[in-house]
């Protein structure tokens, strides 16, 4: 469907859009323009009472087009920065540490889509923390892994004279270390 | 005097006068222009983006990948039956490469104005469909990109910039070599530029105020915070805020200034070009810094909604002032060379050049015996161009025909194919013409 009306030649200053529309056609996508610019709107809205009551309406519409979106980039702060990195004992008991991010290419979107996947497994640990670590196993078969440990790495505040006195924003002293789950990898 | 006190505000809020309002708000007769670069656009980075999944589309999307289908996504009755994908419908392997290919093929459909009255919707269809399969791995670039398309859906695009223009040209040029087709533009075309112009002032306006309710944003450290978060963190600019730590509540509150300024200021037009400068280059920024390109791109791409038709006309008329005129000599007895001028000339969309039936009305400049065994261009200068040395000066200066650059000059495709090929044309167009 692409709503057309017509091709006539292009004319000068307002055109009265009544004359090349039929009444109910003007009508007609005079209620889509309103109905989708309320939706547009509705979608960003912080809840109120007045917007709850219209999502009701408007929301299968603004779901079914994946209209919704709160566009607060950054907002209201920036928050913290969360990494993922992960430990492996293996059957020495040897640990190796790995920091995924650090294989990835920032100039690829492959290394959103990686960031985006372990930031839901540390958000939702219970859901996908056991198939990260299977698939974890089998990808450092070479060690003969006993476990893996999923850690998340939590920045703390860093500021310009840390900076300036040479230090990193991944340094130990600004980041907060918490384990989050393991895996006991199969005998290999 | 008094009755006419009276009536007037009753007269000025009469239904015929808010209907004149709301069709010069909505309705403005506009050509696709905007739109077509919004859909160009976007097409390429759909099809770059999702091209580049292609290693990991089993990972990402797959049944047994990253997020393993969650029964409650599909199945549930309130809100979730809403959130639809082509995905909960697939139970076996081969439907995951098939489905990618044909959105990919749809994508760049979609960049070439290929069918687009179809393949808009599929494109539409299929991005909903990655994000509601895998929601943990849209972010904000998605959701932008799913309200882009749902308005390019709604709109009449392909009538401009597009393969389907081209059709509708060559069409037209089979009949008559001289016919114009004109510039479509229509109401509602202008009505679903209002759209795109409101979504983006919207999105803007909401990510101004949401920022100025944050500390981090109030206090100035918001750009700061950017620069050593893990995902963006950048050392070069750290070091440089770390010895001038006045630039990061500059470029904080400038940031807000932009967007909100943005907001206002787009809509006026002696204020739209500097609100529109100042956009891009914020979204410059984050791609630069932040290497957010693919999210940059896109908002760069709703921007253009707000191209005003006589940027776009003097644009394209100092372009065809700089060129200069070129007229191609043809034979108007062979059909085959008919034919294909009208090919070639549906690229012109500028109309820079002009045709010369050198049967009907000689060239002063080319004589016929020479017209007679390859076409010819005439340049500004008063220089003649024949055959494949005419086609290889207009193909860069013809923004339509730019895509056959490589063709004419890639020394080993125009020299060992395209030279011999034109010269074989030129020399049996007869025979051509009887088959054509």
């Amino acid at each position: 469907m692409s709503i057309e009306v017509s091709a006539a030649p292009p004319q000068t200053g307002d055109a009265a859009a009544s004359q090349r529309f039929s009444p109910i056609a003007y009508a007609a996508l005079s209620l889509l323009l309103a109905w989708h610019t309320v939706a547009m709107v509705l979608a960003a809205l912080p809840e109120s009472r007045i917007s709850d009551a219209l999502r009701t309406v408007f929301s299968p519409y603004i779901t079914l087009l994946r209209l919704d979106n709160d566009w607060g980039f950054f907002a209201p702060n920036v928050g913290s920065g969360y990494q993922f990195r992960y430990i492996v004992k293996d059957a020495a008991g040897a640990e190796h540490t790995f920091t995924p991010a650090d294989t990835l290419s920032r100039f690829s979107p492959a290394s959103i889509w990686f960031r985006d996947r372990y930031r839901a497994v540390m958000a939702a640990p219970e859901t996908f923390a056991k198939a990260l670590g299977d698939s974890l196993c089998r990808q450092h078969a070479k060690l003969h892994p006993v476990s893996i440990t999923l850690i998340e790495i939590e920045q703390d505040d860093f500021w310009p004279e840390d900076k300036l006195a040479g230090k990193s924003p991944l340094d130990p002293e600004f980041i907060t270390t918490t384990p989050f789950g393991s895996t006991q990898c199969p005998a290999t | 005097m008094s009755s006419d006190v009276t009536a007037r505000p009753v007269g000025f809020f009469s239904l015929a006068t808010l209907g004149g309002l709301w069709s010069r708000i909505w309705f403005q007769d506009r050509p696709t222009t905007p739109l077509e670069i919004t859909r160009i656009g976007i097409g390429f980075a759909m099809l770059l983006h999702y091209a580049l999944a292609t290693p990991y589309l089993y990972l990402l999307w797959g049944n047994d990948g990253w997020f393993p289908r969650d029964p409650l996504h599909a199945n549930d009755g309130g809100a979730g039956i809403w959130e639809q994908s082509v995905f909960f419908y697939f139970n076996a392997a081969w439907q995951w490469p098939l489905f990618h290919a044909f959105f990919l093929f749809c994508c760049a459909a979609l960049m070439l104005g290929w069918r687009t009255s179809l393949f808009k919707w599929l494109v539409l269809i299929g991005h909903i469909s990655y994000d509601q399969r895998s929601p943990n791995l849209a972010y904000g670039v998605d959701a932008i990109l799913a309200c882009l398309l749902v308005i390019l859906c709604f709109a009449p695009t392909g009538k401009a910039l597009s393969l389907d223009r081209v059709r509708a040209v060559r069409r037209a040029k089979r009949t008559d070599l001289g016919a114009m087709v004109p510039q479509f533009s229509s109401p509602w075309t202008g009505a679903c530029i209002r759209l795109m112009q409101i979504q983006m002032a919207v999105l803007f306006y909401v990510s101004a105020t949401d920022k100025m309710t944050g500390e981090d944003w109030r206090t100035g450290e918001a750009v700061w915070r950017v620069f050593y978060h893990v995902d963006y963190s950048n050392d070069l600019m750290l070091s440089l805020f770390a010895s001038h730590y006045w630039l990061s509540p500059l470029a904080t509150y400038g940031t807000i200034v932009i967007e909100l300024a943005y907001v206002f200021f787009i809509w006026p037009r002696r204020t739209r070009p500097y609100a529109l400068a100042g956009a891009l280059f914020l979204h410059s920024q984050f791609a630069l810094l932040m290497r957010l390109y693919y999210f940059s791109f896109v908002m760069a791409m709703g921007h253009m909604s707000f191209l005003r038709r006589e940027w776009l006309d003097r644009l394209g008329a100092f372009w065809v002032r700089k060129v200069g005129p070129m007229e191609m000599i043809y034979d108007g007895q062979c059909g085959f060379c008919k034919r294909s001028m009208a090919a070639f000339l549906a690229f012109d969309g500028l109309r820079q050049i002009s045709i010369r039936d050198y049967r009907t009305n000689p060239s002063p400049v080319v004589p016929s015996e020479k017209v007679d065994k390859a076409l010819y261009l005439v340049l500004p200068d008063g220089r003649a161009l024949p055959g494949f040395e005419a086609y290889r000066y207009v193909v860069p200066r013809v923004p339509g025909l730019w895509w056959m650059v490589p063709l004419f000059y890639i020394p080993v495709l125009s020299r060992l194919i395209g030279r011999p090929l034109y010269n074989w044309i030129a020399t049996h167009r007869s025979l051509l013409s009887k088959y054509a």
